[in-house]
């Protein structure tokens, strides 16, 4: 067990630099090519998890005690995968890379035990959440123009709106779509400060209007997460701290939280209700931050272990965490909101099975 | 592809091969030494296992004694054949591809492991089989009636086996342009029929049985060669199928004196090719029923004739252009069938006095307890201890030795028809493209690294070609049983900068339909666990009248790829021209 003491990473970049740079990346705040996990309760979820030179897709049913290896085959993974799941379908994606510059999609609706596969019009943002199950129907985020926001109807692809249309002349780049209660969604991104970096929609994405309240020099917004009235949006602002914004009513309006710092890393939170876990930065490293009130108030549990790349909780004040370091992607399961972390041992196959032996293609 | 392009991992074949041979004569000289020392210390015999001619029983029949000399030579020129500089790298591209590429589907799976070692290990591959080859030859040289002698003749039939199938893909039978001019079926099968031969009782080399035996094999042989040469599928009756094998030898840079009467014979098989034909047929048949049933001579020296005309006119000689892995079948079997001379006498002349003879026979057993151990360790040592490396995952130099293929001729047969739809819904077959050279190549839609560099590339050739673009179809078939619709291949085309080329055809359908012309055009593909596909890549070149011409392997590595798109645009301008 990991009692939240081993230390991340210093560097010498100021708060605000790293708010800089979250801000300039090409790619997005929360990447795709990274160990992520979508849980649906305590013991079943999804995990995008790394393995030689391709991204698997994994699954449990008992809390990562066995895993299946749910991966969608014949299509190539190394750029990561984005995934949404509803309590009947789960779609997933593949990220650009190299030559790949359409990302393939797969939808099943038979938990990943096979997959219906589609082809998007063009390459999806880099960002977890680049692909979001809509009110009607699968939505993504393409890279073409700064942020292309499309929709699968009877007649195909359709545009719903782009970076142009949202902020004209602007720099803005989006990044992810989430999708709340009913019609309510929200459009997330990055850019200069003093651009809106988040916009909203209350019929199914037809219309967009810049987030009301969201700080006004946010440099990026982070998906909001959250369930039924309660959602979570924390923003960086450009003075290198996280705004946080709550919403007690759908998204309607958005109240301010307490503020963390940027951390050192990049960005890593989750929530389950009213219940956020979220890294922030510290003088002595990114530390795990805990909220039981949809982040208006925050916990600090100490220094988080290196290379956190998803926090999820689950409930109960237990969840799960991942990370990277030089010796490969963990899976840590966590306790007491970020107090302590202990290893979860993935099969041995997990870090293999991507090491193909097959020829070139 | 230049000659230096295929030859220059030559030096690394060549020190492979040094090491290997100083790691062999290190070790047979420690036999040889132990032996002379056990011999200074009074022992007069070396060990059962190497036991020669020591008696005068022992005395070989002089046409066993050529026919295993024979067989020994032949086993070493193969194997210095496969130490040519060119064949690492090219042995693949150049002699296993174009036979996989006329076989069937089948035969490219059976193919395909060995072919894909080559592939990722194309020194440590050349080099076990140059050294199984030339130890094959070595031992077989050495002779003798003990269990090694009889192992070597053994082996040599289970690598002829091996050879056959995994290099020779049944001597090209499963192919149409099968005949006796070019070889078929095979000169590793004579190499199996003269072990075979071998291993008769000695006794039925002294009473002539096994030379009354040689004789009938061959004629069967000629029979059977007979047959297949009158099949009219096999094109023989045809000026451009019965000259196709002189054509190559008078195309190949030699001396005028050799030169010269292959010329003619390939313009008479061109103008005249039923009388050739006819003539070869009635010789044949002749020749092979006079084996049979008659114990003349004369027969055996029209067989004999007959081979070494064949091995100069049709073969070449077997061994020229630089990634010849054997002399071809002629040869060889005008070699067995002179063992099978019906003069020869039944024992060996006596050499001297009893005494004499065992004094220098025990003089020599170090040497042979030397040789005999290189011979060993080269057929079974080598094989064993560079096994985990051909096995393992591939070379550095792997990539570039893949993307050595070069432009290759294949043999002219019709292209594989199929009716599938293209990016824009149009339904395209390939008999509907006669009239105009069509490129036929295979990829993946959602391929991640070179199916949209090799795409790429086709195009950049054909917007190269200007108006002689019009003249050519480009037609790419969708390899992955996943992503197999409409939609797939026009998001290839559409986010590739295809959609611009009026002549690109990419190819959806049916998996099962996808997949049946994939096989029909030979092209392997696996579905890893976990990732992109992995599938056969290269473009065929088909002819306005519908059949193959020539074939360019996967040149998309980043070594190649510029001038991938050059080779495809002067391809394309010969054969237009």
């Amino acid at each position: 067990m990991l009692s939240a003491c081993s230390s991340s990473p210093l560097t010498p970049v100021s708060p605000q630099d790293r708010a800089q740079r979250l801000a300039t990346a090409t790619g997005a705040p929360l990447r795709a090519a990274s160990p992520w996990l979508l849980m649906r309760d305590s013991r079943s979820g999804d995990a995008v998890w790394p393995s030689g030179a391709a991204f698997l897709l994994l699954r449990t049913i008992d809390g990562w005690r066995h895993v299946t290896n749910i991966t969608p085959v014949a299509v190539p993974t190394g750029g990561g995968l984005t995934m949404a799941a509803s309590s009947r379908e789960l779609v997933v994606a593949a990220l650009p890379f190299d030559q790949l510059v359409v990302s393939p999609l797969l939808r099943s609706t038979s938990a990943g035990t096979g997959w219906s596969p589609e082809e998007l019009p063009g390459g999806l943002t880099l960002d977890r959440e680049s692909v979001g199950l809509g009110p009607h129907g699968v939505t993504a985020v393409l890279r073409a123009g700064g942020g292309t926001v499309v929709e699968k109807g009877r007649h195909g692809w359709s545009v719903l709106t782009d970076a142009s249309r949202l902020v004209p002349g602007g720099h803005v780049r989006l990044d992810a779509l989430s999708w709340g209660v009913g019609p309510r969604g929200w459009l997330t991104g990055h850019g200069p400060a003093g651009s809106p970096v988040a916009f909203t929609t209350t019929d199914s994405g037809r219309t967009w209007a810049a987030v009301a309240g969201l700080a006004s020099d946010a440099v990026v917004a982070l998906s909001p997460c959250g369930g039924n009235q309660t959602w979570t949006m924390p923003a960086v602002r450009s003075g290198g701290t996280m705004s946080i914004a709550v919403s007690a009513d759908g998204g309607a309006t958005w109240a301010n939280g307490s503020a963390l710092m940027v951390p050192l890393g990049r960005p890593a939170w989750g929530c389950h209700g009213q219940d956020v876990w979220m890294l922030g930065g510290a003088s002595d490293g990114d530390h795990v931050y805990s909220s039981a009130n949809a982040g208006l108030t925050w916990s600090d549990h100490g220094v988080a272990p290196a290379g956190v790349t998803d926090l999820v909780p689950t409930g109960r004040h237990a969840g799960f965490a991942t990370a990277v370091t030089a010796s490969g992607a963990t899976l840590w399961a966590v306790r007491g909101d970020g107090a302590s972390f202990s290893r979860v041992a993935l099969p041995g196959w997990v870090a293999t099975i991507g090491i193909q032996a097959v020829p070139r293609n | 592809m230049s000659g230096d392009a295929l030859t220059d991992m030559f030096p690394q074949l060549a020190a492979t091969l040094l090491q290997i041979l100083s790691w062999l004569v290190g070790a047979g000289l420690l036999t040889g030494g132990a032996l002379w020392w056990w011999q200074q210390r009074g022992a007069s015999q070396g060990p059962p296992l190497l036991s020669g001619a020591r008696t005068a029983r022992d005395l070989e029949p002089p046409a066993r004694r050529f026919l295993r000399i024979g067989l020994g030579l032949l086993w070493l020129v193969d194997g210095l054949l496969q130490a040519q500089p060119a064949m690492p790298a090219g042995f693949v591209a150049h002699t296993l591809t174009p036979g996989i590429i006329s076989g069937p589907g089948w035969l490219v799976d059976l193919v395909q492991p060995f072919a894909q070692a080559w592939v990722h290990h194309p020194v440590a591959a050349d080099a076990v089989t140059v050294c199984i080859e030339l130890g094959l030859g070595l031992l077989v040289l050495l002779g003798g009636r003990g269990l090694l002698a009889r192992s070597a003749l053994w082996a040599s039939v289970l690598w002829s086996a091996v050879v056959w199938v995994g290099g020779q893909f049944f001597g090209g039978l499963l192919a149409t342009g099968a005949s006796w001019l070019t070889g078929a079926p095979g000169a590793v099968l004579v190499y199996a029929l003269a072990a075979a031969l071998l291993l008769l009782r000695w006794d039925r080399w002294s009473s002539g049985d096994a030379m009354r035996l040689t004789r009938r094999a061959v004629g069967l042989w000629m029979l059977a060669a007979a047959t297949v040469q009158a099949l009219p599928w096999e094109g023989n009756w045809s000026g451009r199928g019965l000259s196709a094998p002189f054509e190559i030898g008078a195309h190949t840079g030699q001396p005028t004196v050799f030169l010269a009467p292959i010329t003619v014979a390939a313009n008479l098989a061109q103008s005249h090719p039923a009388a050739v034909n006819a003539a070869v047929l009635v010789l044949l048949v002749t020749i092979g029923t006079g084996l049979l049933f008659s114990s003349g001579s004369a027969f055996v020296a029209g067989g004999i004739i007959m081979g070494l005309a064949t091995w100069w006119l049709a073969q070449d000689f077997g061994v020229l252009g630089g990634l010849a892995t054997d002399p071809n079948t002629a040869l060889p079997l005008a070699v067995v069938l002179a063992a099978g001379w019906p003069r020869w006498p039944s024992r060996a002349r006596d050499s001297g006095p009893g005494t004499e003879r065992q004094a220098h026979l025990g003089r020599s057993l170090p040497l042979r307890a030397s040789l005999t151990t290189v011979g060993v360790g080269a057929v079974v040592a080598v094989p064993i201890l560079l096994l985990g490396t051909l096995l393992g995952p591939p070379d550095a130099s792997a990539v570039v030795a893949d993307s050595r293929g070069g432009v290759i001729a294949v043999p002219g047969r019709l292209a594989p028809e199929f009716t599938l739809t293209d990016q824009s819904g149009t339904t395209v077959s390939m008999s509907r493209l006669r009239g105009t050279l069509t490129l036929v190549t295979f990829l993946d839609p959602v391929c991640s690294d070179d199916c949209p560099i090799i795409a790429n590339q086709i195009a950049a050739a054909d917007r190269a070609l200007g108006p002689l673009a019009r003249q050519v179809q480009i037609v790419a078939i969708d390899t992955n049983p996943i992503f197999h619709r409409v939609e797939d291949v026009e998001a290839f085309t559409r986010s590739h900068g295809l959609g611009d080329l009026r002549n690109w055809h990419f190819l959806a359908g049916p998996p099962g339909q996808l997949g049946d012309v994939l096989a029909a055009y030979s092209i392997i593909v696996q579905v890893p666990a976990v990732g992109m596909i992995a599938h056969g890549e290269g473009i065929y070149f088909v002819s306005s009248d519908g059949t193959t011409t020539t074939y360019l392997g996967d040149g998309a590595s980043p070594a190649l790829s510029h001038g991938y798109s050059t080779l495809i645009e002067q391809e394309i301008r010969r054969l237009l021209a």
